[in-house]
């Protein structure tokens, strides 16, 4: 289904200030709308954007303040009267404004649009790298393959630099284990295998043995701390016991009772006075179960306490006395016990270590009982001093013992360590230095994958882009454009020219202004086609306003060759002669739809109209009845000069020179006459062969009969078409009528029944028009 | 541009046929690690599919790179 615009209606719309209604030949994919300034065609162009961009079109170029929706509307109508009707294959859409905001409606396909002015052409040009680059982002932004391939490239960092490390623990490793095989004398064939070789021993039994010795070292010191404490724990008793005598002596010297029943007898009344006190209804004495009475006793007990006081000090400090001894005597048997302990593990120990002890003051089942004592440890003290001595002897041979096996442990596990350091970091240096390769190998193709096909389609924008430029100004010094990624940015994309030689020149610095125009409507063009062409209309809205003659009639092939890329072009154009040399037989006017649009008024507002060709409307005048004579001669003459004057110029025919330039209807005759006896016309046509398939085939024609059909008809032109003659008067209606109908069947015979054009572009023997449907013979002619 | 809900944007009119750029480079880059026999072929798929997301992580690229290698020396 075709994405051309079918119809579109104004209203209200910028300069639509009535109902204007537009039909698109669906048929013809190039539309020319010619209009002179302020007919309304910026506003046709604006109303496609509205719909189709959302914008406000040209008045995003014009400085009439922030807000531009306010201008939207025609100056005569309401706001709310606006409203724009696009239909395009299978859809309506329409775009109004309600209230401030504008809003679009519809249902189906929806008009995709491109539309270029010329304020944006030199923008398109001179715009920054990342602009450029945001324009064609869409085609070549590939920022999560970049993501991808940087995660990538972390992957290689890292495990380049674990491989730098595994290789430093590995010579660290290696250095170190060869120091230990030097110091040992270099035994075996190389370090490596003496590690092997050493790594293999039977590490736990080092260990044991090592256990073993320490144990039987803690049990000689312990034999030594336990001695010392019972030593200790006997000086302490001592000590006690004399401190309680002491206390005893100087009780005894106190007069005048006994010392020591008097001691006695006041514990005995301060325990009776402590005991009354607490009772007040004693009546008897606990002891006899005499009667008594509790006052009288009291005051008999404080007078005799008072009497001996001087002993209760004393016997304070006596039943303290007596405590510490207890406590002396207790831990004196706890040290006992604990020495004894302590000399059968370090008797056992040393048993256990291989060494043989010897009974010496003990008998046999004396050492044997020490030994294997449970319980009442104390009985063996005798034994276990005994033993004393012979046990500690043991001591620095056991140290030494244990020195040397704790370095056997020692340098076995520094020579393990390191063997399987190196064993470990080799294998993994290995496999991550073969893992960096890969890494690596892979960072490259996508990189270089990545940035192919980013300059791939660059490359291909480029050459579309040269090839375009190329079109309009052919063999020109300032080629090729090149377009490339900005290699020191991200997201831009650079854009330059060779100019004689020199490369990388900007654009800018040498192209004139109308080179500039035409390289950015190429620009323009390149972006386009990238963006599904067939799916997008073309609105160029009078875009080229300095063009020659040359360079029009190269633009007008141009867009005839690439319009069919488009669902359709729209070009509007203030150039006459751009309209008229389509409607003349100058360019493919059959493939193009012609419209015009006329004089604008508040009240009329933008009217326009279809364009016939001059063919076609000669073939009009010509059928027409009554017969308008002028009209018959006048416009066959016109068509016939247009006609003939092109094939003097392709021909390059002499015609007579004149000081203003212009050459009669009777000069070009003469000039082509001997041209169309040779001149040939091929067209194309498609035969339906036996089998029903169609086959390619083409029909000569000879132009001379048209010539020699219209050519003595000319007089005709300006006998009735162009100047007051009586003897026009006598010229018949048939013959007026011959003459139209000869020129517009030599136009048709000459013109390809296709794109309308006469073939002009050089094709090996002959000229072939846009469409390639027709050619013309001769190449040459002089 | 003046902001408008009703519009979908153009990119949402692409067909599920049409690749994006993104796409395109990763089946090529999949392809190629696959050819150099960098990746696992039964890998290209997945790859592919993570490569064009962006969400390919380091250790996915260490895993998809060494596993030919571990595939090889498991077959010694």
């Amino acid at each position: 289904m075709s994405k051309a615009i079918k119809t579109l209606k104004l209203c209200g719309f910028r300069g639509a200030s009535t109902t204007c209604e537009m039909h698109f030949d669906q048929s013809k994919s190039l539309v020319i709308l010619f209009g002179e300034n302020g007919t309304g065609k910026s506003s046709i162009a604006d109303a496609i954007d509205f719909v189709a961009n959302g914008t406000v079109g040209s008045l995003e170029d014009r400085s009439v303040g922030a807000a531009k929706l306010p201008f939207l509307h025609s100056i005569n109508m309401k706001p709310s009267d606006l409203r724009v009707d696009v239909t395009v294959g299978t859809g309506c859409w329409a775009g109004t404004l309600a209230g401030k905001q504008p809003k679009w409606t519809g249902t189906g396909d929806r008009v995709k649009a491109r539309v270029l002015r010329r304020a944006r052409l030199l923008k398109l040009v001179e715009a920054q790298p990342a602009e450029r680059y945001k324009e064609l982002q869409t085609f070549i932004d590939v920022g999560n393959v970049e993501a991808a391939e940087q995660s990538l490239r972390n992957a290689l960092k890292k495990t380049e630099e674990a491989t730098a490390e595994a290789v430093v623990v590995l010579d660290d490793a290696t250095k170190a284990l060869t120091t230990l095989w030097e110091k040992e004398g270099s035994p075996s064939l190389n370090a490596i295998a003496w590690a092997k070789a050493k790594s293999s021993a039977d590490q736990a039994s080092l260990k044991d043995r090592t256990a073993q010795l320490e144990s039987t070292a803690r049990g000689l010191s312990s034999v030594e701390a336990k001695k010392a404490d019972l030593d200790a724990k006997k000086v302490q008793l001592a000590t006690r016991e004399q401190s309680l005598s002491g206390i005893d002596i100087r009780i005894r010297a106190l007069p005048p009772v006994d010392g020591m029943q008097a001691v006695e007898l006041v514990g005995l009344l301060q325990d009776a006075k402590s005991l009354l006190g607490a009772h007040a209804d004693v009546s008897a004495c606990p002891v006899c179960q005499q009667p008594v009475v509790r006052d009288a006793l009291l005051t008999s007990l404080d007078g005799r306490l008072t009497v001996m006081k001087q002993h209760g000090p004393l016997a304070t400090e006596r039943r303290a006395a007596e405590q510490h001894l207890t406590t002396a005597k207790d831990n004196l048997q706890a040290a006992e016990i604990a020495y004894v302990k302590a000399v059968q593990v370090a008797a056992v120990e040393l048993t256990s270590a291989g060494q043989s002890l010897r009974s010496g003051a003990l008998t046999p089942a004396e050492l044997t009982a020490l030994l294997k004592a449970e319980a009442d440890h104390r009985q063996h003290l005798s034994a276990a001093l005994a033993m004393h001595q012979h046990v500690l002897s043991f001591a620095t041979s056991i140290a030494a013992t244990q020195t040397t096996a704790q370095a056997d442990l020692n340098q076995f596990n520094a020579i393990k360590g390191h063997y399987d350091r190196i064993l470990a970091n080799r294998d993994r240096a290995s496999s991550m230095a073969k893992l960096v390769v890969r890494l690596r190998a892979a960072v490259k193709i996508c990189e270089d994958t990545r940035k192919e096909y980013t300059q791939g389609v660059l490359d291909g924008m480029q050459s579309e882009l040269n090839q375009l430029y190329s079109a309009i100004h052919p063999n020109e010094a300032l080629v090729p454009l090149r377009l490339a990624m900005s290699p020191n940015k991200r997201g831009s994309i650079d854009q330059d020219a060779t100019f004689s030689g020199h490369s990388e020149v900007p654009l800018q610095a040498y192209f004139s202004e109308s080179h500039l125009d035409t390289l950015g409507f190429c620009v323009w063009l390149v972006f386009a086609k990238r963006d599904r062409p067939k799916d997008t209309v073309l609105v160029l809205d009078d875009v080229f306003t300095s063009v020659d003659s040359v360079h029009l009639t190269r633009i007008m092939q141009l867009l005839s060759g690439i319009a069919g890329d488009f669902a359709q072009v729209i070009v509007m154009t203030h150039y006459r002669t751009w309209r008229d040399r389509y409607r003349l037989g100058q360019g493919p006017g059959q493939s193009v739809q012609l419209l015009e649009l006329h004089r604008w008024t508040l009240n009329r507002g933008v009217c326009l109209s279809g364009t016939r060709l001059a063919v076609e409307q000669l073939e009009a005048v010509t059928n027409a009845q009554p017969l308008d004579r002028q009209a018959v001669a006048s416009q066959a003459g016109i068509l016939l000069e247009a006609v003939l004057d092109r094939l003097t110029l392709q021909y390059r025919r002499p015609v007579p020179r004149s000081r203003d330039g212009n050459y009669t209807l009777g000069d070009l005759l003469a000039s082509c006459k001997k041209l169309f006896d040779v001149l040939a016309i091929e067209k194309s046509v498609t035969a339906s062969s036996g089998a029903g398939v169609a086959a390619p085939a083409s029909i000569k024609t000879m132009m001379q009969p048209f010539f020699q059909e219209a050519g003595p008809l000319t007089f005709i032109r300006n006998q009735v078409g162009c100047h007051f003659n009586l003897a026009g008067a006598e010229v018949a209606d048939a013959d007026i009528g011959a003459f139209g109908t000869a020129t517009a069947s030599l136009v048709r015979a000459l013109a390809c029944n296709g794109c309308g054009d006469i073939a002009d572009q050089e094709n090996g023997s002959h000229f072939r028009c846009g469409c390639k449907q027709t050619r013309m013979t001769p190449l040459k002619y002089s | 541009m003046i902001p408008n809900p009703e519009i979908q944007p153009m990119t949402a009119q692409i067909t599920p046929a049409q690749t994006s750029p993104n796409q395109h480079v990763a089946h090529l880059i999949s392809a190629k690690l696959a050819g150099d026999g960098l990746i696992v072929a039964a890998k290209c798929a997945e790859v592919e599919k993570k490569i064009a997301a962006g969400t390919a992580t380091e250790e996915d690229w260490r895993l998809w790179v060494d596993l030919p290698l571990l595939a090889k020396e498991s077959k010694k």
